[in-house]
């Protein structure tokens, strides 16, 4: 792996200066990714080195968390959280998966809606610590179940791919237990936690479950991003060359950028077939993304099969920029709006449109 | 039609495929929308003409009439005959604008050039709008500027773009008089009127103007739109009339509007959006698409274009809705309403902050 990495004249396009951002939104225009992919990623580290560097990050976010519930109390009086060890999922029954679940304390209902949270990290961190378990339970009046997995640090594909089956198994199975609605459940993620809920949803698809819908904040859909104008921006909230470092570690040098991983690898990798019959999917990203051009290219597979699909794409943003700007900033206040009415529709409508169901016979219909 | 010929429509008139927010106000379907459009594509141009004019003064008689108190009081209207367009300097456009009273301030005002949608048929014209006109021009305290433009059945290609620009011309020329800061001038538009606000960009491009931003809610980009949303079809197999906006409606009013040159690959971009080269889109308003339906026929050509503009280093930004087609929402229903505000509010972005980006230019 040792060498310069060369990069060649005015290949690679700036969209690291403040000048591309949404005037509204500069001073929040994006966090530096940059190190921690690096140091997480470093191939030339021995894994035991960066697994103990990523779990010393761990142990920081847990910390950063307790600082959270001060300062709102109430939120933390909302719900209990509960984790629970559940077996494998079938393709790797050996290897146990922590599973936290965030239930309402005051419930009016027996049967609540569900979120199935997937925390993002590009592709390194996968603690649901990252994410807003918490507010998405008190906001949308929701059970949300949230896997740990193991990220590239830990494990290949499909490792985290098989955590997540897991875990969805399961709260499938023990939905009355939970007190879920089986029928109500919205997967969603950001970042690396929305590339990977894209995946998921060919492995869903394949042992035919039918979650009510996907919302995908700021998803990366590809490893093989030669062709992409996007994928040549410089940015250091996340590019190209994070997505290059973190997609070596998560298939391996040998796999990387190959025709031959699936869809459930890599959400981009599938064809218009393979996208016949996904459950309706939302998507949010913006102009200076890197995967910008390659969910445009996996939009375009979802429509022709048929698929419920929405692409919303923010300009003057790059990776995660509204998701981390200050819940006060104009801007996203209205992507908020956006999102938050994703989610109420899903809850209230169901849009999975059953007639194009197709090919049954090859699907292990577990999720019947 | 030759039996033997077998078209490959994707009919979606089917309610099932609506996000069911989709199927109040302006309906899903609405039977025989385009059978105005075949009356009046087989007639001598002058006669549609004529009608026009007379159906448009009959509205705006009924508009005027039925205005509040509320309403006078909060703007003046004015009906002007602007001057031609420097390409075609000696037809006349006719032109309204709203003026709001009583703005604090002695800062000038911005201003907002509205162009009608109408499927290039019906409709075209401000009178149809004064409502949405007046509340635009109260709502963002903006002289509101729209015009009468020649539909593609009284006059082909480039009419009704001349007419545009002749409107916008006419604030370039008065902006003294009214008080207009010419710095901040942003077009918006519906359906036929946001493809117009793009045609315009680009016709406005070449004589050295950029407005401040471009708001363009369901754009019409391209003629062929050969791609799977200019597959879709809302022809009620029944009664065998078009009952939605679709591709086919796209179809037939461009070919009446470009004639032989529909499909043509050399027509400029000041016809269709979607024959922009990267070069052209340097330099380009910063433009929303706040609105494109997942089953509208323009929905690929329009992303397309918006690849254009994303490689021309243009802003854009773009939402597509799933389970909506071109006619608009309703907005009492939430989806409706997110929407269409949509509209208003990249207005307001763009009357806010300065997009443009100056380091872009060659």
């Amino acid at each position: 792996m040792a060498g310069e990495r060369r990069i060649e004249n005015e290949r690679i396009k700036d969209r690291n200066d403040v000048k591309w951002a949404h005037p509204g939104i500069a001073e929040h225009y994006y966090i530096d990714g940059r190190k921690t992919v690096n140091r997480l990623t470093n191939l030339e580290k021995t894994p035991e080195k960066r697994l103990e560097s990523r779990n010393k990050m761990y142990r920081d976010i847990e910390a950063g968390r307790s600082a959270l519930f001060e300062d709102s109390p109430e939120l933390n009086e909302h719900g209990e959280t509960t984790t629970y060890t559940v077996t494998g999922c079938p393709e790797e029954p050996e290897t146990e998966v922590k599973v936290d679940v965030r239930v309402p304390k005051v419930r009016k209902r027996k049967k609540l809606p569900c979120i199935f949270y997937i925390a993002g990290g590009a592709f390194v961190l996968g603690t649901p610590w990252l994410g807003p378990i918490e507010e998405y339970s008190m906001n949308y009046n929701c059970v949300v179940v949230a896997p740990w997995y193991r990220t590239s640090v830990d494990a290949r594909y499909p490792a985290a791919i098989n955590d997540f089956h897991a875990a969805y198994k399961w709260m499938m199975e023990n939905a009355d237990m939970l007190g879920i609605n089986p029928d109500k459940v919205i997967i969603t993620g950001m970042s690396a936690g929305a590339s990977l809920a894209l995946s998921f949803a060919f492995r869903l698809k394949r042992y035919g479950y039918k979650p009510r819908g996907i919302v995908a904040l700021d998803p990366a859909v590809t490893d093989d991003r030669s062709n992409y104008l996007s994928h040549m921006y410089n940015c250091d909230a996340w590019d190209g060359d994070q997505i290059h470092r973190t997609m070596m570690q998560y298939f391996g040098p040998e796999n990387y950028a190959s025709g031959s991983i699936g869809p459930e690898g890599m959400a981009n990798h599938a064809t218009v077939e393979d996208c016949r019959g996904l459950c309706p999917i939302i998507i949010h990203t913006s102009e200076s993304d890197a995967d910008r051009d390659s969910l445009l290219a996996f939009i375009s597979k979802l429509y022709e099969a048929g698929v419920f699909a929405e692409i919303h794409t923010w300009a003057g943003c790059c990776h995660a920029t509204l998701y981390n700007a200050p819940k006060d900033n104009e801007l996203r206040q209205r992507y908020q709006q956006l999102v938050d009415g994703n989610f109420k529709d899903f809850f209230q409508y169901d849009m999975r449109r059953a007639w194009l169901n197709v090919d049954e016979k090859t699907t292990e219909m577990e999720g019947k | 039609m030759d039996n033997n010929l077998k078209l490959r429509q994707d009919n979606r008139i089917d309610k099932k495929w609506a996000h069911p927010d989709a199927l109040g106000g302006i309906n899903w379907a609405v039977p025989g929308l385009l059978d105005t459009f075949f009356e009046m594509a087989d007639r001598d141009p002058a006669e549609n003409v004529k009608d026009r004019r007379d159906q448009r003064s009959f509205i705006l008689e009924g508009a005027l009439a039925n205005e509040s108190e509320k309403r006078k009081a909060a703007g003046e209207w004015r009906f002007v005959n602007a001057p031609g367009c420097p390409d075609e300097p000696e037809t006349e456009a006719e032109i309204c604008l709203r003026i709001p009273k009583n703005v604090e301030g002695d800062e000038k005002l911005p201003c907002i050039i509205e162009i009608p949608g109408g499927g290039m048929y019906i409709a075209g014209s401000y009178e149809y709008y004064i409502g949405m006109l007046a509340s635009l021009s109260k709502h963002h305290k903006a002289v509101v500027v729209s015009m009468n433009y020649r539909t593609c059945v009284e006059a082909p290609y480039p009419a009704a773009v001349n007419d545009c620009h002749a409107a916008y011309q006419y604030v370039l020329d008065h902006a003294q008089e009214l008080n207009i800061d010419t710095g901040k001038i942003v077009v918006h538009g519906f359906s036929t009127g946001a493809q117009l606000a793009l045609c315009l960009g680009f016709r406005l491009k070449r004589y050295g103007i950029k407005p401040r931003g471009i708001v363009s809610s369901l754009p019409i980009v391209d003629d062929v739109n050969a791609s799977q949303s200019g597959t879709f079809s809302f022809r009620n197999e029944e009664t065998g009339t078009i009952d939605a906006w679709d591709a086919e409606g796209i179809r037939l009013t461009m070919q009446k509007w470009l004639g032989e040159h529909y499909g043509d690959p050399t027509l400029p971009p000041e016809a269709l959006p979607s024959r922009a080269t990267v070069e052209d889109c340097v330099g380009f308003p910063p433009t929303w698409f706040p609105i494109i339906g997942e089953m509208d026929g323009s929905r690929d050509a329009t992303l397309d274009f918006c690849r254009t503009l994303h490689a021309a280093n243009v802003f854009v930004d773009y939402h597509v809705w799933g389970g909506c087609n071109h006619n608009t929402t309703d907005p009492s229903t939430p989806l409706g309403n997110l929407m269409s505000s949509g509209d208003d509010y990249n207005i307001g972005q763009a009357l806010k902050f300065d997009f443009s980006r100056p380091w872009t230019k060659q």
